[in-house]
């Protein structure tokens, strides 16, 4: 059996002499925590010199590299040469090669968490390996060591200053005794007297390695995100118990195999590599590989009670909106037809500004409790469409700076703002925090709408939650077109396809049939040949109010379920057919007991819009990404968000028609309506 | 029976080998120096050669190998004591001595159980009350001595599973209860000494301002007591596979002005004793006299001591009285 040999030479109480099982060998290893005695590591090395088979440091002063040259502390040389016979590793190689890959992996996985954050250094001296990775990924940087090291009131920014601080400085080190004492101990008085502490400690993420802070006052750390190499467990012990909120800790799987780190770990693999041989990266490179290393976040105080925010744009629907604005109310309500041009051209130039909040909002699923702060900009949605997209991104990326320092972990863009420009893509690339524009769940709710109202009307006859009628989309080749029927052709037993571009349909065709084999599907150019066989039609067209279909021509009990905007069947033309129900979208409601609604949305009650709804949800799941954003609706994400809002109690809370919302007597009459229609119909056919 | 025993050349160690010889086959005993003349007197008594902060211990393989096998009970005593040594030192002969020595006891095929002799030092004297069977946690030490016999017990309760073990924390040990004797004169002997020392001028006054707490017990025991009860405890031991731990000091203890007073008797002064508050300059002045810094926070403990194990266990600590020796712990002063 082999016998390491392991200083902690920056620990107390922590010395033991046992036999461990690392995958599959068995090592003795014996620790002793030397706390800060040079002489004393010094002599037991040279007690053990000889007799066991590797010497494993840790917690010394690590190497520190600049530009030309390095920097190592005349004490970590004097440890590092005491062994004649036996090698010492301090496990820095391991820490360099595997660090910056854990965390450039981590970053692949999770950008948000690593990038454009500002990240504190305790002393990224002695953290080179963070630094470097850290830097690329365009964060801020606040480097505390003039503090750390040498107890200076200000920070460094940069790894160029950093360089320079220490080039100037180590002339100093050298002649400083590795001493407890010579490091902060970050108590509660140091913390008030020293400003640049300030502004370290009021960073979003805090790096440092376990020698480094397993001898300061944790109590700093309350509520804090800490990103370390390891986490032994008396120190997680500690950690939970100075409330540290979780930390990013590079080398979890060592967490199960308490008593090694990273010293040991490359002890074992100099043992494995044989006597005499000297650890080079690609040995680095290849235990990562064969042990499966990876970072992982582990949360230490997961607060319940903690409220996230997200948040929402939205923006005056007509100029008439705008005169609700307390500035305007003193203008009498008799001129407000000549003011309202102007105020709509005057006010598209104010920046935009907090509106409201949305509080009271709880999880059914988790009981998560989540805000939603409201933002708006000004222009109506005629202004939107005029104005350059550049000018309203900057509008709508300044309320995203606004949302994060109010601690928002995601915007949503609310009517008309996630049209302008690309929808969406430009302002996700550039803002602080994820966009999404809240479209799946618009489209999902829309659905909704239409499933009940289908069944509210029950002309169409089901079987084990599967309609036996005909759906028919037109315009289905648009992106909700397309989701609509790949989700329908699910639940129909026959869906008809109506698009101007018959090769369009042709491949919408090949890729349903792709998902749902068994679907049976019909294309057509004309909407108005299949509109009599329909029970439920759906139109999604762009046609800014062109007739697209002949109302007169449906069938009686049919529902029409109308999403373009402007609509493609008018009021007018509505009221010609009382035997037919349009719809024109689903409103949600959100779940809550305590739900309160701090602003005018528009909608009355618990009722908010689905794309708001959409942000809710994804802040209720803790999912913090970029949901849904360009003019494409991706099926898969519709579905998922139709599986969250289930999960999470967010409902369809009413159908809307033309003029607000439908009641259950307009079904009822529409509902006779069609069956004296359709009684009608029999008694002509058999006459 | 058979009985490995470190430390059997200081001032407990031969002791407890005088008391030991009677009851045992064989006392294997580690020394750094093989030929030492102090056992001499003793048949079976073997000196073993080594170093317990040498990762082996025992140099010789052979003799290695039938302690391993034959000892059914071992004591661990070896420590370095004392207040003024360095951190370094300290820690070597304390900590790793006491992990190699437990390496070595893992290995003993007939060990029944295993005697650590840890001190009354490793108790907290900012609290009030020192219990057996628990360790309580510590983070600042006056004295290294007291640390790294705090760092090696902790070591010791640690493999308490794997080893039965018996941890005996003695008090401030003091000369032979029945001739005064002592190797080294340190602890309440500095003020004996001290007092003895001035005694002609201190007839002269009749205060003197000394900063210390007058109600802080001195845990006393005499080595010999302690020598004794310890084989009793040994020859007692049923094996069984828990921790136990036993506070030995004797069942009735002064405290520091009871102590004083005494003093006072035997040099024949009539000093009132003033306690005054901690402070620098009398620290330095005390100092100059000759007591060690590190004896001052003692004189401030406001521990007692949970004995209820040791009592149940060893009903013969009652006999070991304050009033019964202190005639021959002051007896040096009376010369």
């Amino acid at each position: 059996m082999k016998h390491i040999l392991s200083l902690a030479f920056a620990q107390d109480q922590y010395n033991f002499d046992e036999e461990v099982e690392f995958f599959g060998e068995t090592y003795r290893i014996t620790q002793y925590s030397t706390n800060f005695d040079i002489e004393l590591t010094e002599s037991i090395i040279k007690k053990y010199d000889g007799l066991c088979d590797v010497v494993c440091i840790s917690g010394l002063p690590a190497k520190i590299k600049f530009k030309k040259g390095f920097f190592l502390h005349p004490d970590t040389y004097r440890i590092k040469v005491a062994a004649k016979f036996t090698p010492t590793v301090d496990g820095q190689i391991i820490k360099d090669v595997y660090i910056p890959y854990a965390l450039r992996m981590f970053y692949l996985k999770n950008k948000p968490y690593l990038f454009n954050r500002r990240i504190g250094f305790y002393s990224a001296a002695l953290q080179k390996s963070f630094v470097e990775v850290l830097e690329d990924l365009e964060n801020d940087l606040v480097m505390a060591d003039p503090y750390f090291l040498m107890k200076l009131p200000f920070n460094i920014y940069t790894s160029k200053g950093l360089n320079q601080f220490l080039k100037l400085l180590t002339p100093v080190l050298a002649r400083m005794k590795v001493k407890k004492s010579h490091v902060p101990n970050f108590s509660d008085e140091s913390l008030v007297k020293n400003r640049a502490l300030d502004e370290f400690l009021s960073c979003d993420l805090l790096v440092g390695n376990e020698a480094n802070i397993t001898f300061l006052n944790l109590a700093h750390l309350k509520g804090k995100t800490l990103i370390t190499d390891i986490v032994s467990e008396g120190m997680a012990f500690k950690l939970k118990e100075a409330g540290l909120k979780e930390a990013l800790i590079c080398l979890p799987q060592l967490s199960e195999h308490t008593k090694i780190n990273y010293s040991i770990l490359e002890g074992i693999t100099l043992l494995k590599k044989g006597v005499g041989s000297v650890i080079n990266d690609d040995d680095v490179v290849k235990l990562v590989e064969d042990l499966k290393l990876a970072p992982e976040i582990k949360v230490f105080n997961e607060d319940v009670d903690s409220i996230t925010t997200f948040s929402f744009v939205i923006h005056p629907l007509t100029s008439r909106n705008l005169l609700m604005h307390p500035l305007f109310r003193a203008i009498n309500r008799k001129y407000t037809s000549f003011f309202e041009t102007a105020i709509e051209e005057v006010m598209s130039f104010s920046p935009g500004f907090f509106y409201g909040k949305i509080e009271g909002i709880v999880s059914e699923k988790n009981g998560k409790r989540v805000e939603g702060l409201i933002y708006a900009v000004t222009e109506t949605p005629k202004k939107l469409m005029e104005k350059e997209a550049d000018v309203i991104y900057k509008k709508i990326l300044k309320l995203c700076d606004k949302a994060q320092v109010a601690g928002s972990k995601i915007m949503g863009l609310g009517a008309y703002t996630k049209i302008v420009g690309d929808a969406g893509v430009t302002i996700d690339r550039l803002s602080p925090i994820p966009v999404t524009t809240g479209n799946s769940l618009s489209s999902a709710s829309t659905l909704w709408a239409a499933k009940l109202a289908v069944e509210k009307l029950g002309f169409v006859k089901k079987r084990e939650n599967h309609f036996t009628g005909t759906v028919m989309v037109v315009g289905a080749t648009g992106s909700i077109g397309a989701v609509s029927a790949k989700i329908l052709s699910l639940s129909w037993d026959r869906v008809i396809l109506v698009a101007p571009r018959a090769y369009k349909l042709i491949e919408l065709r090949e890729e349903i049939l792709s998902i749902n084999p068994s679907a049976n599907i019909i294309i057509s150019t004309d909407a108005d040949s299949h509109s009599g066989e329909s029970d439920l039609i759906i139109t999604t067209t762009s046609g800014q109010g062109k007739t697209i279909l002949d109302i007169m021509k449906v069938k009686s009990g049919c529902v029409i379920c109308d999403v373009s905007r402007p609509f493609d069947i008018s009021e007018k033309e509505a009221i010609k057919r009382p035997d037919v129900l349009v719809i024109a979208s689903g409103e949600v409601q959100l779940p809550g007991k305590d739900l309160n609604i701090k602003i005018d949305l528009g909608l009355e009650g618990n009722i908010v819009y689905a794309c708001l709804a959409e942000t809710a949800l994804l802040a209720m799941e803790g999912k913090f990404e970029s949901f849904t954003l360009s003019r494409n609706i991706n099926y898969e994400k519709v579905i998922e968000i139709d599986k969250l809002a289930k999960e999470h109690g967010v409902r369809l809370s009413n159908i809307m028609g033309h003029n607000g919302f439908i009641t259950d007597e307009e079904f009822n009459l529409c509902r006779e309506h069609a069956q004296n229609q359709l009684s009608k119909n029999k008694k002509s056919e058999k006459k | 029976m058979k009985i490995f025993l470190t430390g059997a050349t200081g001032f407990l160690g031969q002791y407890l080998v005088k008391e030991l010889a009677p009851h045992f086959d064989t006392i294997y005993i580690l020394s750094r120096s093989p030929n030492n003349s102090i056992f001499k007197n003793y048949s079976n008594v073997l000196i073993v050669k080594g170093d317990i902060t040498h990762l082996e211990i025992i140099e010789n393989p052979e003799l290695k190998q039938v302690v391993l096998s034959e000892c059914d009970f071992c004591i661990h005593a070896a420590a370095l004591y004392d207040l003024e040594a360095g951190h370094a030192e300290s820690f070597l002969q304390n900590v790793v001595g006491t992990q190699n020595t437990l390496n070595l006891v893992k290995k003993m095929k007939k060990m029944k159980s295993f005697f650590y002799i840890s001190t009354i030092a490793v108790g907290d004297d900012q609290s009030f009350f020192l219990e057996e069977d628990f360790l309580p946690e510590r983070i600042k030490f006056n004295d290294y001595y007291s640390e790294t016999k705090y760092k090696a017990e902790k070591i010791v309760r640690e493999t308490r599973d794997q080893i039965p073990t018996r941890i005996i924390r003695p008090g401030v040990i003091i000369g032979d209860s029945v001739n005064g004797q002592i190797e080294k004169r340190d602890g309440p002997y500095y003020f004996i000494d001290l007092m003895k020392k001035y005694s002609s001028i201190l007839k002269l006054t009749s205060y003197i301002p000394l900063s210390f707490n007058p109600r802080s017990k001195l845990p006393l025991i005499p080595v010999d007591h302690c020598a004794r009860f310890i084989t009793i405890l040994i020859l007692r031991d049923q094996g069984e596979k828990f921790l136990k731990t036993y506070h030995l000091i004797s069942y009735e203890i002064p405290t520091i002005s009871e102590f004083l007073t005494d003093l006072n008797t035997s040099l024949g002064l009539e000093v009132d004793y003033i306690p005054i508050f901690r402070n620098p300059f009398h620290n330095s002045l005390l100092k100059r006299l000759g007591i060690p810094s590190a004896l001052i926070p003692f004189m401030f403990s406001k521990l007692s001591y949970d004995k209820s194990r040791t009592i149940e266990e060893l009903p013969e600590l009652s006999e070991s009285v304050y009033k019964h020796y202190k005639s021959s712990l002051f007896r040096g002063t009376q010369l």
